[in-house]
């Protein structure tokens, strides 16, 4: 019932869920881009609506216009130097390791997931880094630009201890 | 309907059960309304009307991975935390577009970089490569 309401009243709705896997798939109204640079690569994933988020990083549901971006680095998301970009349907690796993540959303949203929980009424922006473990020796850098995503670098050098 | 409040109400308290094994900087702005439960029976929800903007960096602490297997050194200090500097530059409009610079260096890369002041320049600064 409640679904259906909010289904009424979005007009539009897109729904994203993880399967066996590892792999997060996103159908609906969306449009999507992925950018790989010689280092990074850059997934922007957009929603008008209603989206529904079955997954455990970005688990939540939304009702307005959300906006979500992830940097990763290439050695973890496997880039194959190919960018696409599409509408209605949209597949992506499960998030794990190391990033940057943006969450923009403008509606009404309920976050279901451990970095952003709690129900918003209005404009959101969160930026998430994901550094490493507590063993880890290394130096991280990330140079991110929206309007320029092929100029996107994630250096990241290990140090021997 | 009982059981879709239930899940939502029990998805929202695990939030405090969140292992935070990494280093995570979080940085949230929001304006309008927002409600939070919170992972503490004991303290109230969390809730705000307005504009918050809140920055929160979570350091992984040392696991204590010294099992009774093996022998525990007298200075094994438990509650340890990662070795971290970091640096965080951002451009995060409501409508416009972000531009991100953060660079950080962890463990045994942060003590020694931590010694050496040109180092900590290197590190944090700008890059070469032009917004635009």
């Amino acid at each position: 019932m409640m679904v259906l309401l909010l289904m009424s009243l979005g007009g539009c709705l897109s729904v994203q869920w993880e399967d066996k896997d590892g792999v997060v798939h996103s159908l609906g109204l969306l449009h999507y881009s992925v950018v790989d640079t010689e280092s990074a690569q850059v997934f922007v994933h957009q929603t008008l609506g209603l989206d529904l988020r079955l997954t455990s990083f970005d688990g939540g549901i939304t009702l307005g216009y959300r906006k979500y971006i992830a940097v990763q680095p290439c050695a973890e998301k496997g880039c194959v130097q190919k960018s696409s970009q599409g509408f209605f349907r949209a597949e992506d690796q499960v998030t794990k390791g190391a990033g940057l993540f943006l969450r923009k959303s403008l509606g009404t949203e309920l976050g279901l997931n451990p970095t952003s929980n709690g129900l918003r009424l209005g404009l959101y922006k969160q930026t998430l880094i994901v550094g490493p473990t507590f063993g880890e020796s290394n130096i991280t850098k990330i140079d991110f630009y929206e309007n320029a995503p092929d100029a996107t670098t994630f250096i990241r050098r290990r140090e021997q201890p | 309907m009982r059981r879709i409040l239930l899940v939502l109400f029990v998805s929202m308290t695990l939030y405090g059960c969140l292992p935070h094994d990494r280093l995570l900087f979080i940085e949230e702005s929001h304006l309008g309304l927002i409600a939070k439960a919170s992972p503490d029976a004991t303290a109230p929800a969390d809730i705000d009307f307005g504009y918050r903007r809140s920055i929160v960096t979570l350091t992984p602490q040392k696991k204590a991975d010294v099992g009774k297997e093996r022998e525990v050194p007298l200075d094994y200090d438990y509650g340890e935390l990662l070795s971290v500097i970091s640096s965080f530059k951002a451009k995060v409009g409501w409508f416009s577009d972000t531009e991100i610079h953060t660079y950080f260096a962890t463990g045994e890369a942060a003590t020694k970089t931590g010694r050496q002041a040109e180092a900590i320049k290197a590190l944090v600064a700008p890059p070469t490569t032009p917004s635009q």
